[in-house]
């Protein structure tokens, strides 16, 4: 039935053509390109909301500072030479010389001085073996 | 939704992401108790002090003819790799002071230098967007040059900066121009992982600096014009770990911290700055104190072995020996006898901690050691 009717124009008549002007191109560009900084941006929103809520349960900075500061003191340093260990001694020398500790100095130096006369008694042991000759 | 709906719906949410971050800043604020200097004074530290002849310049590289921009040493050797505007990378024995390479690059306009960790190899980058690779046992071309072993293309701007992964030759990371990272694979040719670029969460300046974790070679950090230092896990290239703010000028320069979970920062504001990875906090502030507001930017740091010394070097020639405990200036080498005439532009220790070595403007590049041991030259 409906071959039949094709050659005659029960078809209604489209409308005529009216061509448009191109499609704005750079428009369509910007849109991609504002909806893709809105997503990078809704992104970003989250991640922050989450690094809120994450805040309240890191520690407090001075936990991180004890950290670094016991890092360091357990580390020797080449370039922190034996110098300063020698200023550090001569710090300990200020200390003991001092007056709160005149007490303490006066015993090592006593203890000290038995210690060499105990020495002074006993010959040091020499070993030489047989054939050796003296220097 | 039209273009003014997504322009609106754009301004909506920058406000909404700044006044995200003011809160995240200000909850950060009340853990931050203390710094690290108050807290190395409360528990009875001292500064570090340094005698005239404890720290001396005991070496001065001579051979390049243009301004020194960038060293690295060997992981393991005293060698050490610099590029410079003359368009070219030297290999120097810190040792002997000898050149052991002087490869001219293809592009003059180098900007950074690595040495990969076997140490056969040096890989450079700058304005011409490629990081290029040399082998040092690679014979020279009949015009005495060495030819690049590999090109890495890719960049849409300058490669600022590049470092090998530890302990793999295959594999290296730069920093550009163009905002972002990248991971190469060295055998193919090929990125591996892009971290940050045009709608994805990374930096929104160049980035000028990058370092990896020695104690994990999976997490990176990123120094920016943005302002930000950015930690990264390689594996995750669509967003950064986490984002440090704090700094008032381009970071220039970034560096772990011997221990694996803290970093410093130097940046064009004049300071220098301590972070930590696991929590974010800013632990420390190292500030030069100036007369005049003319502080100079900082344009490199390296830490000392133990973490104790931060070395910076500066836009006007000094480079300050910081006590990190204390955050106190305990030396200036640009002020002792023998230092460099001219801005130090990159520094950095050798792997056992026991020199340092700066590069300047003013073409050479010096050594640094303890002075008891050694003759000054």
């Amino acid at each position: 039935m409906d071959g039949a009717k094709r050659g005659s124009s029960i078809v209604p008549s489209l409308p005529p053509p009216s061509p448009k002007s191109p499609p704005d191109y750079s428009d369509l560009y910007g849109k991609r390109r504002e909806l893709a900084l809105v997503q990078m941006l809704d992104r970003e929103i989250g991640f922050l909301e989450e690094e809120i809520k994450s805040v309240g349960r890191i520690q407090t900075a001075s936990h991180s500072c004890k950290e670094v500061a016991d890092f360091v003191m357990a580390n020797s340093d080449p370039l922190i030479t034996p110098s300063c260990k020698i200023r550090r001694s001569r710090r300990i020398w200020r200390w003991l010389c001092g007056k709160a500790h005149a007490e303490i100095v006066v015993i090592a130096i006593v203890l000290l001085a038995q210690i060499a006369r105990a020495l002074a008694l006993v010959p040091a042991p020499s070993v030489q073996a047989a054939g050796d000759q003296d220097v | 939704m039209s273009v003014n709906e997504l322009k609106e719906r754009h301004i909506e949410a920058t406000d909404t992401v700044n006044s995200l971050r003011e809160r995240l800043q200000q909850k950060r604020l009340l853990l931050l108790d203390t710094d690290v200097a108050d807290y190395a004074k409360s528990h009875g530290k001292t500064a570090v002090t340094f005698g005239p002849t404890d720290l001396v310049c005991c070496r001065t590289l001579q051979g390049h003819s243009g301004k020194v921009y960038s060293l690295d040493w060997t992981p393991e050797k005293n060698r050490i790799v610099s590029a410079s505007q003359d368009g070219r990378l030297i290999v120097w024995n810190s040792l002997t002071s000898q050149k052991t390479h002087a490869i001219k690059l293809p592009c003059a306009w180098v900007m950074t230098c690595a040495f990969s960790p076997s140490g056969q190899s040096v890989a450079c980058g700058g304005l011409d967007s490629v990081c290029s690779i040399f082998n040092l046992n690679t014979p020279t071309d009949k015009d005495g040059n060495v030819p690049a072993s590999k090109m890495l293309s890719g960049h849409k701007g300058y490669v600022s900066s590049c470092q090998y992964v530890p302990d793999e030759d295959t594999h290296l990371i730069t920093s550009s121009g163009d905002q972002t990272c990248i991971l190469w694979d060295v055998t193919t040719g090929l990125r591996t992982s892009v971290f940050g670029g045009e709608f994805q969460s990374g930096h929104t300046g160049d980035v000028l600096s990058i370092s990896i974790n020695g104690s994990n070679s999976r997490m990176f950090v990123s120094g920016s014009c943005d302002t930000t230092a950015r930690l990264w896990d390689s594996r995750v290239a669509s967003r950064a770990v986490r984002t440090f703010h704090g700094h008032e000028g381009d970071v220039n320069s970034v560096k772990f911290f011997p221990d694996g979970n803290r970093f410093g920062t130097g940046s064009d504001d004049g300071s220098c700055r301590l972070f930590d990875i696991r929590t974010g906090h800013q632990l420390q502030v190292y500030n030069q104190r100036h007369a005049d507001n003319d502080i100079p930017p900082v344009t490199s740091i390296a830490f000392s072995i133990s973490g104790r010394l931060l070395f910076a070097g500066y836009a006007n020639g000094d480079c300050y020996v910081w006590d990190t405990l204390l955050a106190k200036m305990v030396l200036n080498l640009g002020s002792l006898h023998n230092s460099h005439e001219g801005r130090i532009s990159c520094l950095g220790l050798s792997a056992d901690g026991s020199a340092l070595c700066t590069g300047s403007w003013d073409t050479n590049l010096k050594i640094w050691a303890f002075g008891g041991h050694r003759r000054v030259i």
